[in-house]
């Protein structure tokens, strides 16, 4: 019976194992300077840097907060921070080449939106028609929100009204309502 | 014998009408343009744009090859790796494409995540060494020419612009037009 837990432990270390040696030795090993190399697109598609070299604790930070928001694009919802794949990690280290040079987050988003579409970012830009995507939900529960106290207050009103006035009675049909009403309270008696 | 009174009508409220279409009309916006999308036929942001610029060691000899050397003719740039599936089956066609405009178009592989090894012997396998094979280490070019997957294939005028692009294996009589009109 101890059997088959060993042999499921032995079989997802086996996959864990294969699908890293998968995700990381499919190209030739890149060394930490080729990383830190700009492409030779970037100055061309950017012009220069905003700001100055970033280096040490700053760039390390500066690299998980913007890899945090590139979507990785041969994964399921991964940032390139997040996900494991060779193409991720270099796109990974191309936005940390991208911070070393002093390029700003704005800047580097732009450059991965001009090569690969608005997609590349794991959340739309609030701009232009994406602000439908940002405003729509809020709209909505505000929308909501509005129509059920509208409900609620008509509701309210609707019981507040008062009892409806007594039409008037030629004075020769009197004595028959009298009776009328008469009647009915003893009904009800 | 008297004849039974249709049921009435029942009120048509226009404002819940109107609403509701209001919001169903974007719904079945967003599936009609799902159902009608075609996977291999990516929107990228570079066709009509300048051919990203990229500096990359050639197979055969190392010597770093740009994209400014290759203009003056149309290019086709194929992005492949030996582990990709299709690339076997879409190889075959590309090496025959080249072959029938020869020197009016240039064909240029580019190996994504690859090792030199494993391209030397694939080429081998697969129909040799037809037109120039450029090995992006460090995937680089692919950033930049902002591949997701292989095989990938773009599309070059001789002015150096982006005309199409291509995400899966090619079709080949697609790939003969789209060079056709450049030429």
């Amino acid at each position: 019976m101890t059997r088959l837990p060993r042999l499921l432990i032995a079989l997802t270390a086996a996959l864990l194992l294969a699908g890293q040696s998968w995700t990381e030795d499919q190209g030739e090993q890149v060394d930490e300077q080729s990383m830190m190399t700009l492409g030779a697109d970037v100055q061309e598609k950017l012009g220069p840097p905003d700001g100055p070299p970033r280096t040490g604790a700053t760039l390390d930070l500066a690299t998980t907060e913007v890899a945090s928001v590139i979507r990785c694009p041969s994964c399921q919802g991964l940032s390139v921070n997040d996900s494991p794949a060779e193409a991720a990690r270099n796109m990974k280290g191309q936005v940390r080449a991208m911070l070393g040079a002093g390029y700003s987050r704005t800047q580097i988003e732009d450059y991965f939106v001009g090569s690969y579409g608005e997609f590349v970012l794991m959340s739309p830009r609030k701009e232009g028609m994406n602000l439908v995507v940002w405003a729509a939900p809020i709209v909505l529960v505000i929308a909501g929100l509005a129509f059920a106290l509208g409900l609620v207050g008509r509701k309210t009103e609707e019981d507040d009204e008062p009892e409806p006035e007594q039409p008037d009675v030629p004075s020769e049909l009197a004595p028959y309502l009298e009776q009328v009403r008469a009647e009915l309270e003893a009904d009800r008696g | 014998m008297s004849t039974p009174k249709a049921p009435p009508r029942p009120k048509v409220n226009l404002k819940i009408l109107f609403g509701g279409l209001l919001l169903l009309t974007p719904i079945l916006w967003v599936f009609v343009r799902g159902f009608s999308f075609n996977p291999n036929v990516i929107d990228s942001p570079l066709i009509e744009q300048p051919a990203p610029t990229f500096e990359l060691p050639r197979l055969s000899d190392g010597e770093l090859v740009s994209i400014d050397q290759l203009r003056g003719k149309p290019v086709v740039l194929n992005f492949w790796a030996t582990w990709c599936a299709s690339c076997p089956y879409e190889h075959p066609y590309l090496v025959s494409i080249s072959q029938r405009f020869g020197s009016k178009v240039q064909f240029v592989g580019i190996a994504y995540y690859d090792k030199n090894e494993a391209i030397s012997s694939w080429l081998r396998r697969n129909g040799g060494d037809v037109y120039p094979t450029l090995v992006d280490v460090g995937g680089k070019a692919a950033i930049a020419y902002g591949v997701y997957g292989v095989p990938e294939t773009y599309v070059i005028d001789k002015d150096g612009t982006v005309k199409f692009k291509h995400t899966g294996p090619i079709d080949p009589r697609q790939l003969k037009r789209q060079i056709e009109s450049l030429l």
